[in-house]
């Protein structure tokens, strides 16, 4: 099933054993080379956010996302994730590259595939982008294979 | 068309990592081989705050692609300490074509190099010079090719040139493509002489 980041933002995240509400979704941590979602950031910043990874969320439902949790969410890793927890790499608003060195507009938003977390496609001020066509996620800009 | 650009627009440019999606340096300088007409590599500073020369050069061999807003790169690994290219770790040591004469093939003075100008994308070559003409009126591009000689001071252009010289950068990627396509495969109206022909069983 198709989802977008925009789409998801802000649904409420309910803990699988307890029925609790956990936290909302407030962004995706995706993986360097944009293929897909590692974890999902539901609260805090920086060093306090709480991310749930993706392996941990047993639906990402249309009205809520269900997660199965042995333990409390954790706080964020190192690296990447850090980075993108603290909003230095936001899929939404980051220039697109093509490999060529020419700029394509920035993105706008991200689908994903609900059961996989698969990255589907971006699209950006420019148009729609083939999932297949993602390159990377930095801090720079989303980079895509030239047409 | 091909896409020409001045290679001194690419100071500057962010070199970015095609594998992370970051800005991994930014370009300090081009170092091009003018008797060669050739692009040997780039000397690069430091992005952000801390900005300073590298001590990594990148060699033209190991970019993925020049274009208008980056130079793309594979992966941080293409940027490198050691390099055979004596030019990268000292600048100063390149011909430099900045500054010469152009004379078309009968003997006109056309002005002087301001620039090269080269082709974007995945192998970006040396096309033109950006010449500042003799009047002092607005720049004017000239093709270049591997048939152009080249002295300490002088750029003698090879006869047929000067059909392509150009007074917009734009219209210059498109005369580029014509002058190549002439180049390389010279005037079709010249009488075809037969040439001789080795009977495939010779071989």
């Amino acid at each position: 099933m198709a989802e977008t980041f925009n789409h998801a933002e802000g649904r409420s995240v309910i803990a699988a054993d307890s029925a609790e509400t956990i936290g909302k979704v407030k962004g995706f941590v995706v993986d360097s080379s944009a293929t897909g979602i590692e974890s999902i950031h539901i609260a805090g910043r920086g060093r306090r956010a709480l991310v749930i990874p993706w392996t941990s969320i047993r639906s990402f439902g249309a009205d809520a996302v269900i997660a199965e949790l042995a333990s409390a969410p954790e706080t964020v890793a190192q690296g990447h994730d850090t980075d993108a927890v603290k909003g230095k790499i936001v899929a939404r608003s980051t220039r697109v590259l093509d490999t060529n060195g020419f700029e394509q507009g920035v993105v706008d938003d991200v689908m994903f595939d609900a059961v996989s977390g698969q990255l589907t496609g971006a699209i950006t001020s420019s148009g729609h982008v083939d999932g297949s066509r993602l390159r990377s996620l930095g801090s720079y800009a989303l980079v895509i294979d030239a047409e | 068309m091909t896409h020409v650009m001045r290679a001194g627009d690419l100071t500057g440019l962010p070199v970015v990592s095609i594998r992370s999606g970051e800005d991994v340096a930014e370009v300090r300088d081009v170092i091009y081989d003018s008797e060669l007409h050739r692009l040997i590599g780039f000397t690069l500073n430091r992005r952000g705050l801390f900005s300073g020369r590298m001590k990594g050069v990148l060699p033209s061999a190991s970019l993925a692609a020049i274009g208008v807003d980056a130079i793309m790169i594979e992966s941080e690994d293409a940027i490198t300490e050691s390099t055979d290219q004596k030019a990268l770790e000292d600048p100063g040591s390149a011909t430099s074509v900045i500054g010469n004469r152009v004379l078309s093939a009968d003997g006109n003075d056309l002005g002087e190099v301001i620039g090269v100008i080269i082709t974007s994308g995945p192998t970006p070559a040396a096309v033109g010079y950006e010449i500042a003409p003799v009047d002092n009126g607005d720049s004017v591009f000239v093709p270049i090719s591997e048939q152009l000689a080249l002295s300490g001071d002088n750029v003698l252009l090879p006869v047929g040139a000067t059909d392509f010289i150009r007074h917009d950068l734009a219209g210059f990627g498109a005369a580029v493509t014509d002058y190549r396509t002439s180049t390389l495969h010279p005037t079709t109206s010249r009488p075809t002489t037969p040439r001789s022909t080795t009977p495939p069983g010779d071989l």
